[in-house]
Parts: C-alpha cells; structure tokens; sequence
C-alpha cells in the first residue's frame, strides 16, 4: 500500500489549520481509511488538544525521531474508535530537533501502512514549515478571507510552486455569509482570483467548531454542524470523489452571493 | 563551525536530486562540502547532463565556474546550464540544488582539484562583481572544457560581453537584450531585477515585485510593485491590464496610487499605461504603445 502524505498549511497562524487537519482526518477515517495525522507544530502542539487525546500522550514526535520509541508507540488511537492515529509534536523541544530528512523518512515509513498521513505544519515560513513540506506529496492551503492570511497564502503557494510541490489546493474557512453579503468580507471569487489556485473546500465560520475544539471532538462528528458537513466534503474531495462546492447559506436562510460550482448563476441567489 | 556533512545535505526523491546547501556558510565552505561530499561518494552518479539550479543565490561567474568545475571533477556528471527560475527566487534563501535523472553508475575518476584555497581567493575577487540578475545567461562557463580554475577565473571576464555589460549595470543601452517572458503568478515575496523588458502571462500580486530596465507589462492584475526602467530610464513603461499596484516606479520617480478610486469611467477597468510626464507617473487607459498620452492621472498618493 503507498499512502498520501499530505501537508495543511497556511503561512499565517490561527487560520484553522489544526481544525482542518483533525477535521480532514476524522473524515478520511470515517470513510474507511487508515489515517495518520502528525502534529509538526513542535513546542507549540495543539492538534492533541483538538482531538481530545492530550492525556493520552506518553511519546512523541521527537522520540520517534530519536529512536526513543517506536513509531507505533507514538501513535495514539483516536477514541473515535475509526482508523485514525495521532502523533503529537514535543511540546518541550523546538522546530530544529528534527530535519526534513528525518520526517520523510518517516512519512514514507508510515505511508507503507497507511492511506493518507497528514501533517498539521506550524505557521510561518521557517524550519518548521520546511519540515513539513520536504516530506509531503501534497500541499492543502488554508486561508480566511482577510488580506492578511491571503498575503500569507500567497507567500506560501509561491514557496510550494518552488518546491516543486504538486498543485497545492485551497480550504477557505471561516466564511461569514452575512458579512459577505454586505459587502464586509471578501468574496470567495476574489480570494481564487488572487490565489489562482484550485478550491478544495469552502467552510462557513460556525460557532460549533469552535465548542467542538473545546470539547476534543472534532466538528465532524457533529451532525448538526455546517462545518462539520463542509469538512466531510472535503476529505471526500481529498478522497479523490466529485463533490461540489457548497453554496454557503447565511442564517436568515437566504443563499449567499457564493456561486457554487459549474451551472449555477450567481444572480440566481441574488435577493432584494 | 559548519562541517563538510552540515553544509551540503542530499536528498533523493524519484529520480531527482537535490543537494542542498547552507547558504550562510562561506563559499569556501560550501565549495569544500560540495567536493568533500561528492568524493566520499563517488560511484553514486552516471553520466549525465544536469542543470544546477542555483535558487537565489547570486553567485559569481567564479563561483559558478568552481561548483561547475567541482561537480564535473568529482562526480563525472556534466553540468548543463545553470539556472534561476523566478520562482525559485526568495523561495529558500540558500538552496542550490542539482537535478541529476539517473545515478546509479561509477563513473566519476576525474582528477582531485587542490581543495579550498581557490574557492577564497574566488571569493574575495568575485565581491563586488556578483550577479545581479535572475536569469542567468547561458553558462558562459560552457565554452570552457579545460577544467582550470584559473582560466574559469579569467574567461567569462573576456569573452562575454553582454554580461560585462549587464554588470556595468546602466550600460545596457543600445545594447539589443531579451525580454524575460514569465508565465507563472508572481507571488508575495518573489522578486526579479532583470536587465531589460519583462513580460509577466500572470497576474503580479501584492508583496511580489518586479525590476526591470526596461519596460513591464503585465497580462493580468498587477498588484505588486513594479519599478520599469530601474537604470534610470525615464522613457520606459509600465502596462497592465490591471493597474491595481499601489506604488509603481519609473526611472527616479515613484507614483502613489490615487487614494480614492475617482476618475472617468474609462480609468475604472481595462489596461493602463502608466509613464512619466514632467517628473511625475501618470497613467492613463492603454491606447497603444505609440500613441501620445496627454490627459492621465497623475500617481501621487
């Protein structure tokens, strides 16, 4: 079995790549495969925390690295019960106690006994960041519609095209649909625009995933939540299945100015 | 401080390879690396031609010339060119990586070059000759098969005009040059200083910039800072079918972007032309490169 070792990235921090990863992974999970996702964010992890399993913690990242440990020790089993495996970052060491070497030797260890291994990259451009990229496949940009995080994504993509990284794509997260509407975000068309890159996901901002965080349940497990819908469609896509992109719908229930994918005109869901 | 093995580190994926190599080390440094690694292993390379893809560094046609003479000596791969795409450009301060298709064979019995001492005294004469520009001619140290450090050292100087020209910096003009053609989006924090026209398929997009001496224009939005004419060349132009820059530069002088998006409808979209008129930076709706434009908006914040 060859696997797919997958790097979320952002360039700016707080953008939710943490949520994305335990997101993207609960999903990839549910649909049946074994997944493992690795926190590289050494000595500021949070993916364990994210995921519920920070007392589960004995080995980490850096001790597999090291050969304290096996790579099976390290891995923490989600309490989901689903295939899905957590290595989590040192929290008492630094980004320089690994090297891309290590992690990709690594990575394509684990890619020999699972399908998809993600990597939650830390935010900036750094040794972290080089870490994590060398040892990925492929690249997944998250952004929020600010200019800031934009600029940031922009940055990276540009590092991942010089890497020779595969065509990275992009999660747009946090949409607020009334705020768009009003004309006091960007639109999601603006920010592909800029990016020129290809959607992978368009997730609303909902409060759900920010209780899910706090409770150590990812927000895919919620049935209820939009998010959490928004992010199974997306490791479907992932998955390599034709999903089309969701039209965000604000509260009032009105359809938002997002144009869905192919066929569908944007004027239709314009609204006096 | 750095050892041999700190400095270069290889790395193979599929059928490329890359070397990497620190560049805070001094060259002689990474000089002795790149021939200390490539000795002790021998017998990893074939035949082959490769290009070295030299990331940002602005090396020197010494420098170039030595890594050439090294990787060719020591391993008996053939470097092809040396290159520099632009989005290479900024990407990792620091990594020249080599791209070699297949490696497998001994073949590298060329002879052992005096180690380090060429590649100092290279250093010290290269200061303040350093390439200022992106894309590298052709090798010039292609015409050199005599794998002399010396004559490396000398022949580029002598042999090859348009670079000497290139380095005098101004002296381009009269001088026919290329225009760079980059057909990929420009990217927050790439940048590219090249010595004539440069004509972007893509979109330049904010935090990205854009230097030429001579003029740039840009099939898309140009949102990045674009300073035409950077040799002081007050004739030349900036043309985009966006002019969404807040800041563009011709010559000496710099244009600000108006606050307030006012003007007649015509300045709301299409391409713009943007020139220098009576010390200022104007710019008006494009209406062909040999039409007179009189009434512009003037850049001035």
């Amino acid at each position: 079995m060859k696997g797919r070792t997958i790097v979320i990235t952002s360039g700016k921090g707080g953008v939710g790549k943490t949520t994305a990863t335990a997101n993207i992974g609960t999903g990839l999970a549910m649909r049946g495969h074994k997944v493992v996702v690795i926190d590289t964010d050494i000595g500021l992890r949070n993916l364990d925390v994210v995921m519920g399993l920070e007392n589960r913690i004995v080995y980490d990242l850096v001790n597999v690295i090291e050969g304290v440990c096996k790579v099976n020790q390290a891995m923490i089993h989600d309490k989901s019960g689903y295939e899905l495996y957590l290595i989590p970052a040192a929290q008492t060491r630094d980004k320089n106690s690994i090297d891309p070497e290590q992690l990709r030797d690594l990575c394509a260890k684990l890619e020999e006994d699972y399908d998809y291994v993600l990597m939650d990259c830390p935010a900036g451009i750094e040794q972290g960041f080089k870490n994590a990229i060398s040892a990925a496949q492929e690249a997944i940009i998250v952004t929020t519609p600010e200019v800031s995080a934009i600029r940031d994504a922009d940055r990276v993509i540009g590092l991942l095209e010089a890497a020779e990284m595969q065509r990275p794509k992009l999660i747009i997260n946090r949409i607020n649909p009334d705020m768009v509407k009003r004309g006091d975000m960007m639109d999601q068309r603006d920010v592909v625009s800029l990016l020129a890159v290809e959607v992978l996901g368009l997730v609303p901002a909902d409060e759900r995933t920010i209780t899910a965080a706090n409770k150590g349940v990812p927000v895919v497990h919620d049935k209820k939540a939009p998010s959490g819908a928004a992010f199974l469609r997306i490791a479907a896509r992932v998955d390599g299945e034709e999903v089309p992109l969701m039209e965000i719908e604000s509260k009032s229930g009105l359809m938002a100015k997002f144009k869905g994918l192919i066929g569908i005109n944007g004027s239709a869901y314009s609204h006096a | 401080m750095a050892t041999s093995t700190s400095v270069v580190q290889v790395s193979g994926r599929g059928s490329n390879v890359d070397f990497t190599i620190d560049d805070s080390a001094p060259f002689k440094e990474i000089a002795k690396g790149l021939r200390d690694y490539l000795v002790k292993n021998r017998g990893l390379w074939s035949e082959g031609i490769i290009g070295v893809n030299a990331g940002r560094w602005m090396l020197s046609q010494e420098q170039l010339g030595l890594i050439k003479h090294i990787i060719e000596t020591e391993s008996g791969l053939r470097v092809g060119r040396f290159w520099s795409p632009p989005g290479r450009l900024e990407a990792f301060s620091g990594d020249a990586e080599t791209v070699s298709s297949k490696g497998e064979d001994e073949q590298g019995t060329g002879p052992i070059v005096q180690d380090g001492t060429n590649g100092s005294s290279h250093q010290v004469l290269s200061h303040n000759q350093v390439h200022k520009y992106v894309n590298l001619p052709e090798p010039p140290l292609e015409e050199t098969p005599e794998p002399d450090p010396d004559i490396l050292l000398i022949q580029p100087e002598t042999s090859h005009p348009e670079i000497k020209s290139s380095k005098a910096g101004s002296s381009s003009k009269g001088m026919p040059t290329q225009a760079l053609f980059v057909k990929t989006t420009f990217r927050s924090g790439e940048s590219i200083n090249y010595h004539g026209d440069v004509v972007v398929l893509a979109d330049v997009n904010p935090g990205a910039e854009i230097i030429a001496e001579g003029d740039i224009v840009v099939f898309g939005s140009l949102r990045g800072m674009a300073h035409a004419g950077s040799a002081g060349d007050t004739k030349a132009v900036i043309i985009a079918l966006e002019m969404d820059s807040p800041r563009i530069q011709i010559g000496p002088h710099t244009g600000l972007a108006p606050l307030s998006k006012s003007g007649s409808k015509s300045m709301l979209n299409g391409p713009k032309i943007a020139y220098v008129k009576r010390r200022s930076v104007y710019v008006s709706p494009y209406a062909g490169r040999f039409t007179r434009y009189s009434r512009g908006i003037l850049y001035e914040g």
